[in-house]
């Protein structure tokens, strides 16, 4: 990896961490449940983002500063895997099995339902 | 603050990403007109910590670099190992420092939180389906699952083992110090109370309790 691209990736990285936590916390504040509903928004828009961008680059018309800048940093550190996961153990280990079941039936249903939505406008635009 | 009294099930924090307001508000008790300087330390510890995940997760995709008719191991071994990191430092490391308000940002919102990544979990798997393996794809969506909750499960308690340890030495400690004072052993409510203070808001003691009987 060449440092133009590593330094795209950290600035990806130094954007979508405070993103993910604001979005986070402007989400819980709005909703009353204590179902992580901002890491599911979280997620859902970003798997969305990095089809997109998935597709373009697959058209050929992402160049790879971007592709780094916007995808592997930006997308990657805006949506996270370890709060997801965490959450969901959170809500087993509060008996809740059935709220722990549908957190990841929907968040991994409509993450990939988002991601192929993204890579098929990406790729016909 | 610990929610401590039905001992009925452990109650983590739900966002545990967010959660460390209450820490803000505990260090920063009285200090109001110093919060919206706190919050722009906060952002910019996080900020830190995406960067160092963000580039250590390419770091990883670079070793391992996922091809569209393969297993993503790269993801799946940056995703599962930062799960683990994130139970264990949620239980263990940030009670010990229950006052420290950059710790959780910068390693766990921060740091694991731009380390591990749901969007290109999401788009590898779609990569694999269009390429036609869905087997593969269905693979590594369950066994990402999977190995993700129960690695948070193992960070989680090999933290408690740790914290159950650390608590019977002092205990014991103090038993030895002052015997007589303390009225009814490790287990008592000195050393409890102390537990409690340490624990936080991130693990109920009767959980801990629990495991010790």
């Amino acid at each position: 990896m060449t440092l133009d691209l590593l330094l795209a990736v950290a600035a990806g990285g130094f954007v979508g961490a405070p993103s993910r936590y604001l979005l986070d916390r402007a989400i819980s504040r709005r909703r009353e449940s204590d179902l992580p509903w901002g890491t599911f928004v979280i997620n859902a828009t970003g798997s969305l983002l990095l089809g997109f961008l998935t597709g373009l680059a697959l058209a050929g018309r992402l160049p790879d500063i971007v592709k780094a800048l916007l995808g592997t940093g930006f997308c990657g550190a805006y949506t996270t895997f370890s709060a997801f996961t965490f959450e969901t153990v959170g809500l087993l280990e509060g008996g809740r099995i059935l709220d722990a079941l549908g957190n990841v039936v929907v968040s991994v249903a409509v993450g990939l339902g988002a991601a192929a939505a993204g890579l098929a406008i990406g790729l016909a635009l | 603050m610990a929610t401590a009294g039905d001992g009925a099930a452990l109650r983590l924090p739900l966002d545990p990403d967010v959660d460390f307001e209450s820490d803000v508000e505990v260090a920063a008790h009285g200090l109001r007109r110093g919060s919206r300087h706190s919050q722009a330390i906060i952002v910019g510890a996080l900020a830190l910590g995406g960067v160092l995940g963000a580039v250590s997760r390419s770091g990883v995709a670079l070793a391992l670099p996922a091809e569209t008719d393969r297993f993503p191991w790269g993801t799946f071994l940056v995703n599962v190992s930062g799960s683990a990191a994130l139970g264990f430092i949620l239980i263990l490391v940030l009670e010990r420092f229950p006052r420290g308000r950059l710790a959780r940002p910068v390693l766990g919102t921060g740091f694991l939180g731009a380390y591990t990544t749901f969007s290109t979990f999401m788009v590898e798997a779609v990569e694999l389906v269009r390429a036609g393996h869905p087997a593969t794809a269905a693979s590594y969506l369950g066994a990402s699952v999977v190995a993700g909750l129960v690695a948070v499960w193992i960070g989680m308690a090999s933290a408690r083992v740790a914290l159950r340890a650390e608590r019977r030495r002092r205990a014991g400690r103090s038993l030895q110090e002052d015997a007589g004072d303390t009225v009814d052993g490790p287990r008592g409510a000195g050393a409890s109370l102390e537990v409690r203070t340490l624990l936080h808001d991130v693990v109920v003691l009767d959980e801990i309790e629990a495991l010790d009987r």
